[in-house]
């Protein structure tokens, strides 16, 4: 899609390429990680991206449906929608953003996003009447992230992660908290 | 070896001196693999760039500072950083007229503590991996800063100074095309 955009339009600058990436892009996200109708309270799925915008980690947990897409192309039109939707938002907001952490929500899902200073980007789908996203993101970051790759020293810090140990860690925290388990039996 | 030194209640926690003391064999290992002081130079500081990459990293988990503002915000920010790291409460000063360069004094240097430099290694900056750290810290936020020694101790200085200068913002990285 990135494609069509950049070949139908031979004068792209900035701010028109933005707004064909939310209006085509967007929806098709929105369609891929649509829920089912009687939604619980729970956790769908984490993408973990690096300052250069590559996919260093994907989990999923609750996603009923595929995207149909490679994980490298979802991943791909993620981050270039966040990343449109951030430069946009910088822009419009009336005050600075210092904390580095954004969401939306449309009717069916809500999309957390925690940008730490260095650029480091967790993405967090949940559903709507999640709770206290933001705190379970800045768990994932301080207990997880450094303590198992950071503090890692095999663990290359600008490729995917790969560790076991890590991979276990986050499933243990998401699962621990009370946005996933209040999900009603 | 912050991880281990600095964690309060921490029964992983070291003590200081062997915290010195393995750094100072370090350094000696170096000036004897390399014999030229300028290449030992030159690799603590690629060390402390790559030490600083991954501690940014923790002090921001652990600090949670927000984003800062300006140059002084950054050098705050150091100097907390220190005082987490190595104890130690550096004074910020000596601001260019232009703000965009500043000064780390440190009364005391926890690292050089056991240290008299040899004459035939006065080149030597002995704590040239701190340097490192301070940019390899600052490239992972997007600053890209110089940061190198003016005044050691060890040299008859009265205190040790790391100098630090801004050099540039670095930007997002923009999307790759798809095709």
């Amino acid at each position: 899609m990135t494609g069509l955009i950049r070949r139908t339009f031979v004068a792209l600058d900035e701010e028109i390429f933005k707004s064909l990436y939310v209006a085509l892009i967007r929806p098709h996200l929105e369609y891929a990680n649509q829920p089912r109708r009687h939604c619980e309270m729970t956790i769908y799925n984490l993408y973990l991206f690096d300052r250069d915008g590559q996919l260093l980690y994907y989990a999923e947990w609750t996603r009923k449906k595929q995207s149909g897409m490679t994980k490298d192309e979802e991943a791909k039109l993620m981050y270039g929608m966040i990343f449109s939707m951030k430069s946009f938002v910088t822009k419009v907001s009336p005050v600075d953003l210092r904390e580095g952490y954004m969401s939306y929500a449309t009717n069916k899902y809500c999309l957390n996003l925690y940008e730490t200073p260095s650029k480091l980007k967790f993405v967090l789908n949940t559903d709507t009447h999640a709770q206290g996203i933001k705190e379970l993101l800045h768990q994932l970051y301080t207990q997880v992230y450094v303590e198992y790759v950071v503090f890692n020293p095999l663990c290359s810090l600008n490729k995917p992660i790969e560790s076991e140990l890590f991979a276990t860690k986050l499933d243990e925290v998401v699962k621990q908290s009370p946005a996933y388990a209040s999900r009603p039996a | 070896m912050s991880r281990q030194s600095m964690r309060a209640n921490d029964p992983k926690k070291v003590s200081g001196e062997l915290f010195t003391l393995t750094y100072g064999s370090l350094v000696a290992q170096l000036l004897k693999d390399y014999e030229n002081v300028d290449d030992v130079n030159r690799q603590l500081e690629r060390m402390g760039y790559n030490i600083g990459m991954r501690l940014i990293e923790d002090f921001l988990a652990r600090a949670n500072p927000g984003r800062c503002y300006d140059l002084r915000d950054t050098a705050d920010k150091i100097q907390q950083a220190f005082k987490l790291y190595l104890g130690v409460s550096p004074s910020i000063g000596s601001w260019s007229p232009g703000g965009d360069e500043f000064s780390v004094v440190m009364e005391t240097n926890p690292m050089a503590e056991f240290v008299e430099l040899p004459e035939h290694c006065l080149g030597l900056r002995y704590s040239n991996i701190l340097s490192g750290v301070i940019r390899g810290a600052c490239e992972m936020v997007q600053l890209e800063v110089m940061a190198w020694f003016i005044a050691d101790q060890l040299k008859g200085d009265n205190m040790t100074e790391i100098r630090v200068k801004f050099v540039k913002r670095l930007e997002d990285a923009i999307p790759a095309g798809e095709d």
